[in-house]
C-alpha cells in the first residue's frame, strides 16, 4: 500500500503503525529534483546538504560559445553552496580560456578574468591540457622562457597533462562537461 | 585506485576537425588509468567506423587506426547506435573489435549503466 503526492511517499510500514487512531507517518521524499543526475552509489544527495565534489571540463573557447561562461557560473554557485570543485580541466578549444592578454570592450565582462578571480578567491585548480594548448599556440611558461618570449598563460591557470583530467574524474562524485 | 565505468560518446564525424583525435586521446588516457571504458558511437560519429578511409589525402591523421588498439587498452565495451548507421547508410567495417548494436531507444539504458558520461 502506497500513497504518493507532492513528491512524498508514505512507506508501507508507516500505515501499519497507525493503530489507535493516530498515524505516525514516515515521510520519505521521492524524486524531488528529477532533472538532477542520480549518484550511482547513492551516497550523495544534493537536497540533504552533503558536500559534492565536482570535476568540470570546459571544451569551448571563451567568446564563441556560452559553455565557458556557464561553467564558470556553475563552479561559483557550487562553491557558494558549500560544494567542492576539485578541478576544472580545459580541453579542445577550451584551452583559449587560459589565453591571457584578451582585451574585451568596457561594457563586457571577460570570462578569462572571471576564471582567474574564481581561482584566486577559492583556490580552484584550473588545468589546461598541454598537448591541446601547444597545438593551438599556447606554450607552457617554462617553454616560453626557453624560447625567450613572454608567457601568454593567464593568471590562475596551469598547464599539465591529461593525467590530471583522469585523476579528477576518478576522484570526483560528479563529472560535468561544458561546451561541445 | 578507484575504478569507474566511463562512457565516451562519439557523435562527431572524424575529419572535419581535430575534435575526434583529441577525444580519442582522452579515451586512451582513461583506459591507461585503469578505468573501465566504454565507447558509444551515435549520429555522425558512426562515420568513423566506415571502411576504406584515406585521410592522408587531405592531410588528416588516420584516427580510425586507434580503433584497432582498443582491445590492447582493455576497451571492450563498444556500442553502436543502429539507427544512426541506417540513416547514414554507413558500411561499418570493424576487424577484430566486437560491437554491440543498440536501438536509439536503448541509448539511455546504456548510459545508465555507467558512472559518468563524457561527451565531446
Amino acid at each position: 500500500m502506497c500513497a504518493t503526492g507532492a513528491g512524498v511517499r508514505l512507506s508501507d510500514s508507516a500505515l501499519e503503525w497507525g493503530q489507535g487512531g493516530r498515524y505516525n507517518l514516515h515521510l520519505r521524499p521521492v524524486a524531488t529534483t528529477p532533472a538532477m543526475p542520480r549518484s550511482p552509489a547513492g551516497s550523495h544527495d544534493f537536497n540533504r546538504g552533503r558536500q559534492v565534489k565536482f570535476a568540470i571540463q570546459v571544451h569551448s573557447s571563451p567568446y564563441s560559445s556560452q559553455g565557458s561562461r556557464t561553467a564558470c557560473s556553475f563552479a561559483r554557485a557550487a562553491i557558494e553552496n558549500g560544494h567542492e570543485v576539485f578541478r576544472v580541466f580545459f580541453y579542445f578549444d577550451g584551452i583559449f580560456n587560459a589565453l591571457g592578454g584578451c582585451i574585451v570592450p568596457s561594457d563586457e565582462s571577460g570570462v578569462v578574468r572571471a576564471w582567474g578571480e574564481l581561482a584566486r578567491m577559492h583556490h580552484i585548480d584550473l588545468v589546461v591540457c598541454v598537448s591541446a594548448a601547444q597545438r593551438r599556440g599556447l606554450q607552457d611558461p617554462a617553454e616560453s622562457a626557453r624560447q625567450g618570449v613572454e608567457s601568454r598563460v593567464a593568471e590562475g591557470f596551469r598547464i599539465s597533462g591529461l593525467g590530471q583530467w583522469a585523476e579528477a574524474v576518478i576522484i570526483a562524485d560528479r563529472v560535468l562537461v561544458f561546451g561541445d | 585506485m578507484v575504478e569507474k565505468n566511463l562512457l565516451f560518446v562519439v557523435a562527431k564525424a572524424p575529419h572535419g576537425s581535430l575534435h575526434l583525435q583529441e577525444y580519442l586521446d582522452m579515451v586512451l588516457t582513461a583506459a591507461a588509468f585503469e578505468q573501465k571504458v566504454g565507447l558509444l558511437f551515435v549520429e555522425d560519429g558512426v562515420h568513423l567506423l566506415a571502411g576504406g578511409q584515406q585521410p592522408d589525402r587531405i592531410g588528416a591523421r588516420d584516427v580510425a587506426a586507434v580503433l584497432q588498439s582498443l582491445p590492447l587498452y582493455g576497451v571492450e565495451q563498444v556500442f553502436v547506435e543502429r539507427d544512426s548507421v541506417d540513416e547514414r547508410a554507413v558500411d561499418i567495417a570493424l576487424d577484430g573489435i566486437s560491437v554491440q548494436l543498440v536501438e536509439r531507444c536503448r541509448v539511455g539504458a546504456v548510459m545508465a549503466g555507467f558512472d559518468a558520461v563524457v561527451t565531446c
